[in-house]
């Protein structure tokens, strides 16, 4: 009657841990080894992510985020400023990108107004979608000017038109200084009191590298084209409309990739040193028993069932490591994290979840690297001449 | 007169190939049997196809001419799954080193085949283990390290775990090869009297003549030629 091989399986099994455990001081010291080597791995792939997050964060606000465009038009056009809008947001393309739209009177200065003081740059913005989804900007109120009424182009304007402009917007529209807002609700009456050609700027991300500077000059000249003919404005006109791309951090992006590439080698080559720790300590021991695994053939075990031991020995070693490495990190993940951020400014974490795959990929290079070639070693032992040995 | 044979070599021969085509013959064929329930004890010469004539009784090799049935089985033409599980089942082999693992206990290291073909749970192989131990005079060791133990001892353990499977043939190589004389006799006593009971054959290969004439036939091997068969 033969064994079933779930059975036969789990005896092989109850035979590595028999085995594993008998040499405690070998045990002992592998395990540490890798809990070391998974714990360095895991620090390296933190470093990766902090740095690389922070890096991300720093460039984006300094050098623009990748994949967004400044489109800027003067609206002399005698058409309404909405349907410029929405022309140039139709043009952006067929991914439809949330745009963000600032009109602005440029150089308007204010005029004045009895018993008002505010002045400034006027802007109004809203985020648009070519769906003409509109989510209207809201910044708070703030600052003893906005808190009575305001003169600004001649016209008074309560307490609630003005708005300070957020200071992701500042950075966007290039302003020195942080200017006030106009709501929407009173835009219109500053437009018709200026009689100014209005400016519009469009900010729009396409989450990409790629450079789209000619394609969306084509794309939007050609939508504004029949406005600008029925205007009676020349090509020169369409000439004028600028679109610049201002993420200027592309070479520093595959900088910061570098540097993330870098700590993830080096965590991989630790990796990699404490396999070939696992595999050299397992060679050794494959040789010891090699008259062992001679007798288990004479027995009756199959390649298979050997090669399975070899590999069930270096499973559960690395087994109890991986437990070990998780246990460690989830009690040095709070005092790492408070060191690293008080010493780097940077928040390496050892115990973030999404690091695990990662972690269980490396656990898995660490017991083929170390299991594969003294299971076949093991299973290709010829009984008679290594018991004859 | 199949089943009536522990095992029956027909014309049955081993050459080892060497590299560069040269090879070496290690058992001319032959032609042999031995009836269930017997002991034979093989002596000859360093050199003269026993090791060969060994590693086809215990069917770790396949003759390269002629055919060899053990218990029955065609080992010659079976699978190597069939042939694996023969030996789990059916065949116990034991050595001229005892091939122990020093740091176990003794009921583990008798209890080992069992991990690759036995029957039954751990409790039970243990429960096995201990039994036949005390069949071979260990009674009462088998929580013993195995390093704790004397030469004869050890060897017994060795026979002990062929006997774990109840084998139906027992092969042994040189069993007697590492102990002094008193001992010799004692697992020489042992082994061939495990075919007491009819149901087990016993082949002894030995250079020790006090040890081969105690099977019931000795066999001479000269030059991987079976030269003669006397009964003892």
């Amino acid at each position: 009657m033969r064994v079933s091989t779930l059975r036969r399986l789990g005896r092989v099994l109850y035979l590595a841990w028999r085995n594993v455990r008998r040499s405690r001081a070998r045990l002992f010291l592998l395990t540490l080894l890798t809990t070391v080597g998974l714990l360095i791995f895991l620090f390296m792939y933190g470093l990766s992510d902090a740095s690389g997050s922070q890096l991300e964060t720093a460039i984006d606000e300094n050098l623009g985020v990748e994949g967004t465009y400044r489109i800027s038009v003067q609206n002399d056009l005698l058409t309404a400023t909405d349907d410029v809008v929405d022309t140039v947001v139709a043009a952006l393309g067929p991914e439809n990108p949330l745009a963000l739209v600032a009109y602005g009177q440029v150089a308007v200065e204010p005029g004045g107004c009895a018993g008002t003081s505010a002045d400034g740059l006027i802007i109004a913005y809203e985020l648009r979608s070519p769906e003409r989804l509109v989510s209207q900007a809201s910044a708070p109120r703030r600052g003893a000017d906005a808190d009575g009424p305001s003169c600004i182009a001649g016209i008074v304007l309560p307490p609630a038109g003005l708005s300070p402009l957020a200071p992701l917007m500042q950075r966007v529209l290039e302003l020195d200084e942080q200017p006030l807002v106009v709501e929407a609700a009173v835009s219109p009456s500053i437009e018709l009191s200026v009689g100014e050609p209005e400016a519009l700027v469009v900010i729009v991300n396409f989450q990409g590298s790629g450079d789209r500077v000619d394609a969306l000059r084509t794309g939007i000249t050609n939508a504004l084209a029949p406005m600008a003919a029925r205007s009676g404005l020349t090509e020169d006109w369409l000439e004028g409309i600028s679109i610049q791309r201002i993420d200027e951090g592309a070479s520093v992006r595959a900088a910061e990739q570098g540097v993330k590439l870098v700590y993830q080698v080096i965590g991989w080559g630790v990796l990699g040193l404490g396999s070939l720790a696992i595999l050299v300590a397992q060679l050794m021991t494959t040789q010891n028993r090699t008259w062992f695994f001679g007798l288990a053939r004479v027995w009756g075990a199959r390649r298979s069932d050997l090669a399975l031991l070899a590999i069930a020995e270096v499973g559960l070693l690395v087994v109890l490591s991986l437990c070990l490495t998780l246990v460690l990190s989830i009690v040095i993940d709070p005092s790492l994290s408070s060191w690293s951020r008080a010493n780097f400014d940077v928040e390496i974490s050892l115990a973030d979840a999404s690091v695990l795959p990662v972690l269980l990929g490396g656990a898995l290079l660490l017991a083929a690297v170390g299991a594969g070639y003294p299971a076949y070693r093991a299973s290709r032992v010829d009984p008679l001449e290594a018991l004859e040995s | 007169m199949t089943a009536e044979c522990a095992f029956k070599l027909s014309e049955a021969s081993l050459v080892y190939p060497l590299p560069g085509g040269d090879r070496v013959v290690g058992l001319q064929p032959t032609t042999w049997a031995l009836e269930s329930g017997s002991t034979v004890a093989v002596v000859g010469r360093s050199g003269s196809g026993k090791s060969s004539l060994i590693s086809l009784l215990s069917t770790m090799r396949r003759p390269t001419t002629g055919t060899v049935e053990v218990l029955g089985q065609d080992v010659s033409a079976a699978s190597l799954r069939t042939v694996a599980d023969l030996r789990a089942r059916d065949i116990g082999v034991v050595f001229q080193s005892f091939h122990l693992d020093l740091r176990e206990a003794t009921w583990w290291n008798v209890a080992l085949p069992w991990v690759f073909g036995g029957q039954g749970s751990l409790a039970g192989a243990r429960a096995r283990s201990m039994q036949v131990l005390d069949e071979v005079g260990l009674d009462g060791l088998g929580e013993r390290r195995a390093e704790d133990l004397s030469g004869g001892q050890k060897q017994r353990v060795a026979i002990a775990r062929a006997l774990m499977s109840r084998p139906r043939l027992l092969v042994a190589d040189e069993p007697t090869g590492n102990l002094d004389e008193p001992t010799a006799n004692g697992v020489a006593e042992l082994i061939y009297g495990m075919a007491g009971d009819g149901r087990v054959s016993v082949v002894v290969v030995t250079h020790d003549m006090a040890v081969a004439e105690r099977a019931q036939r000795v066999v001479t091997l000269t030059e991987g030629r079976l030269e003669s068969e006397v009964a003892s």
